[in-house]
């Protein structure tokens, strides 16, 4: 996979995931590009992430380190690398814990970003 | 004001791709046994994994716990090293000693040589850094499964 995958679909919601190691990062961006194609998803180290952010303009950002979201981001979803703690998710400025992370949870995320994109549109 | 909920039933494999899925285990194709506690990255590793024609994941397990006796046939091994070592720290040769015979790969992004040590003692075939690519883990997956070897595992001394 190419360290930044993009894809141009008009009016969908761009998320940039933006995590370490390479290959969660990498696995997390197939499965949305597989399963959510509608949604555009690109793909970057995480020590891109400011530079990333202002080029994509993404309203979703998937990062595994602990911190606030820049502004801008309408959802922001910390996933930590030990599976034992709960991801985090900041979406419109609230906080919520999501302690059973998995990945049908991440597609509701994404389906709930992509709605409420187009809900604002 | 309309409220989303935020959870929902979302299936994984679309019909299609069951049914893709079943044409290729009735081809050839080499099974992968997923093993890993971390389940955003198991059940995602696996759509990858599902994509590639030559690649099936037949079964994942969060531990080995009830996969002993439950375990499918499988070709090759695949587990996530470092979540399953807080909670099993023998895990690999845990899986040495059970009946699973296949070649396996350990994933670790763990700097540790003891760890990478003990993980060879104990019988994984390759250890690769999870900083690798989904390609270079597919590529390994695919040499180790194409040994087609049931190997007796070297187990601790």
């Amino acid at each position: 996979m190419r360290q930044q995958r993009e894809q141009n679909v008009l009016g969908s919601v761009r998320v940039l995931v933006a995590m370490e190691p390479q290959s969660y990062r990498e696995v997390i961006g197939y499965a949305i590009q597989g399963l959510r194609p509608n949604i555009a998803v690109s793909v970057a180290d995480p020590r891109m992430l400011a530079a990333e952010v202002a080029r994509l303009g993404p309203e979703m950002v998937i990062y595994s380190s602990p911190g606030e979201p820049p502004a801008g981001i309408t959802t922001w979803l910390e996933v930590p690398e030990n599976p034992a703690l709960p991801a985090t998710l900041y979406q419109e400025g609230r906080r919520s814990e999501l302690p059973e992370f998995d990945l049908p949870i991440l597609l509701a995320v994404l389906d709930n970003a992509h709605l409420g994109t187009h809900q604002v549109a | 004001m309309i409220q989303v909920a935020l959870y929902s039933v979302t299936p994984v494999m679309e019909p299609q791709e069951t049914r893709a899925a079943f044409e290729r285990l009735t081809s050839g194709t080499k099974r992968v046994l997923l093993v890993g506690s971390c389940v955003w990255f198991r059940e995602a590793l696996a759509y990858p994994i599902n994509r590639d024609p030559g690649l099936f994941v037949v079964q994942q397990a969060g531990s080995l716990e009830g996969l002993r006796e439950d375990a499918v046939d499988h070709d090759v091994i695949l587990t996530d090293l470092d979540p399953l070592l807080h909670r099993e720290p023998d895990i690999v040769s845990r899986l040495s000693d059970c009946s699973f015979r296949a070649p396996l790969l350990a994933l670790t992004g763990s700097p540790d040589l003891g760890v990478l040590l003990d993980a060879l003692e104990g019988g994984a075939d390759m250890l690769l850094s999870k900083s690798a690519s989904v390609a270079e883990i597919i590529s390994s997956v695919k040499l180790l499964a194409s040994t087609g070897a049931t190997r007796t595992r070297r187990g601790r001394s």
